[in-house]
């Protein structure tokens, strides 16, 4: 599991996860992924590079998300796969944590 | 023919499920939905007894057979009675109420195509089955 931190030039801060956020892949990333979404106004978590998620990487992105909104921030989900997808909306928080398929969408939305 | 796999009930073993699992996956040509349902449900299940049992779960034991129809999952520990068809949750409504516990088992109940748990002899015996094509 990886996790790249970048930094757009708008502001805007992107996290890119690649690999498999089940339970080792989550431990593997957690505290760098906590630390960065801490850290950051505007987040966007890219997911299209991930191919599994479970419980524990729905929680990952969930706190994540309630850290943003606690410091007036915003954290939305981009891009993830179908399968990602359907675990995130079988999870209920698909609604709770904006997810898109469309950057300029994303972007809009943790900016605006 | 079964195969199994044995784990100890700690969060660090949990991480040889997966490419066990997709081991399994090549050989029988698991469709990638049913593949992911499986690792999922199985990931689930494992990561909880390493969580909330740790030790006194014993050996974690994982029969996997297939026939053309279905995969079923059979995962056995010696952990207290939990049978994870009796918990019911809520999911959440707003961000604020958004708790994980027991998300495992939600996503479990709907990944899973069938559940069925029994206890016998001190060892909980939960069996998990998978359409080899997934209904829509």
């Amino acid at each position: 599991m990886e996790l790249k931190v970048e930094k757009h030039p708008d502001g805007v801060t992107e996290l890119h996860l690649k690999g498999r956020l089940d339970t080792a892949g989550t431990g593997a990333i957690e505290l760098q992924f906590s630390a960065a979404t801490g850290a950051n106004r505007a987040v966007i978590v890219n997911l299209s590079e991930v191919e599994f998620l479970t419980s524990l990487g729905v929680r990952l992105l969930l706190q994540g998300a309630k850290t943003a909104k606690s410091k007036g921030g915003k954290l939305v989900l981009l891009q993830p796969r179908e399968l990602v997808l359907n675990v995130l909306k079988t999870a209920g928080i698909e609604p709770l944590v904006p997810t898109f398929q469309d950057r300029s969408a994303a972007l809009a939305a943790v900016t605006g | 023919m079964t195969a199994r796999l044995t784990l100890a009930p700690t969060l660090p073993d949990t991480a040889r499920l997966a490419p066990w699992l997709e081991a399994q996956a090549e050989e029988a040509g698991w469709i990638e939905a049913v593949a992911f349902s499986i690792g999922l449900c199985l990931d689930e299940v494992v990561t909880n007894i390493a969580m909330h049992v740790g030790e006194p779960a014993g050996e974690i034991v994982l029969d996997l057979d297939q026939d053309t129809e279905t995969i079923t999952a059979r995962i056995e520990d010696r952990g207290p009675p939990f049978d994870p068809r009796a918990e019911e949750r809520v999911l959440p409504t707003s961000l604020e109420e958004a708790e994980i516990g027991g998300l495992g088992l939600v996503l479990v109940r709907r990944f899973a195509t069938t559940l069925d748990y029994e206890r016998q002899d001190g060892v909980n015996r939960l069996t998990l089955r998978f359409a080899r094509v997934p209904q829509s």
